[in-house]
């Protein structure tokens, strides 16, 4: 046997091992199955080459392997160009042209039959370019239909690879490499040449084909192609336990009976931990990718709702203004006696309708601010000014609500009038706000306090607003609760927390965090009172 | 003689509530319920402010300011944009287009919007 007879046989076992597992492991997917059907005419192919031009055959095997060749070579690009249009998923009308082709294909196989149209006679004669005498016409005929099926499907291929992402275009671009060159070698050394009577490179066929197998291999260690890590190691286990049984069968005497027998054994042993080990992995890791995907979709969909909702709480703020709006404005007007003197049994009731109005415009702020956090909309005017206007703002616009409990808003300021921090006014402003309306709120008769301080920490300057009342205070459990949005603090059902949504104390701390400031609170217990501290990064005057 | 105010609102109470809030504070006052017609009644009515709202349907705040800032005017009146969109993308592009306040209605009682109009006109 010559060495090309060797490399024809390996090819053949090498094919037929590969389609085997390939069908095991992928019958579910269509494009895989036909590269299963690929591989096994590849082998099938290779052992006509094997019949052709071994010189252990008898020479009537050359006629059977004569047929074989170009039954089998045909029938390689016809499933080549089933999978391009299958893989990694049907095209339109997926099936429907791949047939028509099929019926050609059937019709061209069964014209090879058909004496003179392929094959005019066989020889016996020394060399392959004198034992076989084709009909011109029919041999080109031939070569022509099997070049159309190979680059019509490597076109469907090379679309496919543009229009893919991910994994399957890596897939893609080994798959079109791998079939590109071996494909070409092929309808080169087996067909053009020996259809110009030169067969020097028909024997090479098979050898090309491994290039194939070889050029696939790579793609399954290097990027899981077709999920064939676990293919590739259960491939090589088999040959090499295959080896050693072969080994053993062969065997010359006992002792070498039991050596071969017994590392026969343990490779097997050793083999099969290993195909459950990649096994494993590769499940495994199908696993995490599904879970991811799962995740990532998920994720998407969650991030659309939530900017659904958003949108919806904003656009239905924006018509609650409205009305509430002429409410405000004609209560205003009528305690301005603009529409003449009323009644002061009315001023009482008409007093209310004000303040449940007001507290109204402030829940829909809340909710507009908060849908704006949310959307990530939410923009500051950056600017540097006297932190004690802000406060001091603060606290005019309190101090009506203040008054009404019966108390003050008295701000201790140890810093001056001309110590600036970095912000956005009214932001802040509104931020501080909320604190303070919660410290007026909860107070039980004495002034709410706000203090402002400095602190040095690490050789930064930063400003300490603290904001201080002698109300319910809160319970030890419930600080880290406060600005959590729609926290239910004190165990207080939403219906029971009047005059809030829950939502003021978090929009203070994603604005003072975004102004690189920190917000917290300190509660000797419920009954003793409450402090909120607001820390800024000190700046100067710009 | 009365400084002159045109409301363009196309809401149904809120410009009759400032018309009465305006008129009692000694002004002029007329009203335009769309955005449409607002130019044309700037030319003929020639105020020396106009308190625009910006969410009107077809034609918005902002096209009608972009349509006074293209139109030759014997008098160029003052804008004072008078919403309830008010967030920051909304005042700056209002600013840009040459408003000279941007109020949130919600946020403001009628005699505090009189007030600001007073003071935008007495500058």
């Amino acid at each position: 046997m010559s060495f090309m007879d060797v490399i024809s046989l390996s090819a053949v076992l090498l094919n037929i091992i590969f389609a085997g597992l390939l069908y095991f492991h992928g019958r579910r997917n269509a494009g895989i199955v036909f590269f299963a059907l690929i591989a096994f005419q590849v082998s099938v192919w290779s052992f006509a080459v094997f019949l052709m031009t071994s010189g252990v055959v008898a020479t009537k095997f050359f006629i059977i392997g004569a047929f074989l060749h170009y039954f089998a070579g045909n029938l390689i690009f016809l499933s080549f160009f089933w999978f391009s249009v299958n893989y990694p998923k049907p095209a339109f009308l997926a099936f429907l042209f791949p047939a028509a082709i099929s019926v050609i294909d059937g019709m061209l196989l069964i014209a090879i039959l058909i004496p003179s149209f392929f094959f005019r006679s066989f020889h016996v004669a020394a060399d392959l370019s004198g034992r076989i005498n084709f009909n011109p016409a029919g041999f080109w005929i031939y070569t022509a239909y099997v070049v159309f099926l190979f680059i019509f499907a490597e076109i469907t291929l090379f679309k496919k690879y543009f229009s893919t992402s991910g994994v399957d275009r890596l897939n893609l671009r080994y798959v079109i490499l791998g079939t590109a060159v071996a494909g070409s070698l092929g309808v080169f050394s087996n067909l053009i040449l020996p259809g110009l009577g030169l067969y020097f490179l028909f024997s090479t066929g098979p050898v090309f084909s491994t290039i194939f197998v070889g050029i696939i291999s790579y793609a399954i260690f290097k990027h899981n192609l077709f999920n064939l890590k676990v293919i590739a190691t259960e491939f090589f286990s088999f040959v090499i336990v295959f080896i050693f049984f072969v080994r053993f069968l062969l065997a010359q005497n006992a002792y070498d009976a039991i050596v071969d027998g017994g590392i026969f054994v343990m490779v097997s042993i050793f083999c099969w931990f290993l195909i459950r080990a990649v096994w494993k992995e590769v499940h495994d890791r199908e696993e995490i990718a599904e879970l991811a995907s799962k995740l990532q979709s998920s994720n998407a969909e969650l991030k659309k709702l939530d900017t659904a909702k958003s949108e919806f709480i904003s656009l239905a703020s924006h018509q609650l203004r409205t009305p509430l709006t002429v409410i405000r404005g004609y209560l205003s007007m009528i305690f301005e006696e603009s529409f003449g003197s009323f009644s002061s049994e009315l001023k009482t009731p008409l007093t209310n309708v004000m303040l449940s109005t007001e507290q109204l415009i402030r829940l829909v702020n809340d909710l507009l601010d908060l849908s704006r956090i949310e959307a990530g909309r939410i923009q500051y005017a950056m600017k540097s000014f006297p932190i004690h206007d802000l406060v001091k703002k603060v606290a005019g616009l309190l101090s009506g609500e203040a008054k009404e409990k019966g108390f003050n808003i008295t701000i201790v300021n140890s810093l001056g009038e001309h110590r600036y921090i970095m912000g956005d006014f009214d932001k802040l402003s509104s931020a501080i706000t909320n604190v303070v309306d919660n410290a007026i709120k909860h107070s039980q008769g004495h002034n709410v306090e706000i203090e402002l301080e400095e602190r040095i920490s690490a050789g930064k300057v930063f400003i300490v607003v603290s904001v201080r009342d002698d109300g319910i205070g809160i319970a030890a459990e419930d600080i880290p609760k406060l600005f959590v949005k729609f926290s239910n603090v004190g165990g207080k059902s939403r219906y029971e927390r009047a005059g809030g949504l829950g939502i003021g104390l978090y929009f203070t701390k994603r604005v003072i965090e975004d102004h690189s400031g920190k917000v917290w609170a300190e509660s000797p217990g419920v009954g003793h009172g409450s402090t909120f501290y607001i820390e800024f990064p000190a700046t100067t005057k710009n | 003689m009365k400084s002159k105010i045109l409301i363009i609102d196309d809401d149904q109470v809120i410009p009759e509530m400032y018309r009465m809030k305006f008129e009692q504070g000694g002004f002029d006052v007329d009203v335009v319920a769309s955005g449409k017609k607002a130019l044309e009644k700037i030319k003929e009515y020639e105020p020396d402010a106009v308190l625009l709202d910006i969410a009107m349907y077809p034609v918005d705040g902002f096209s009608v300011m972009e349509e006074i800032n293209g139109a030759k005017l014997k008098k160029i009146p003052k804008i004072i944009i008078l919403s309830n969109v008010g967030q920051k993308e909304e005042v700056e592009k209002g600013k840009k287009l040459g408003a000279a306040d941007y109020i949130v209605k919600s946020n403001i009682i009628p005699s505090e919007v009189v007030e600001r109009v007073k003071n935008l006109l007495n500058k």
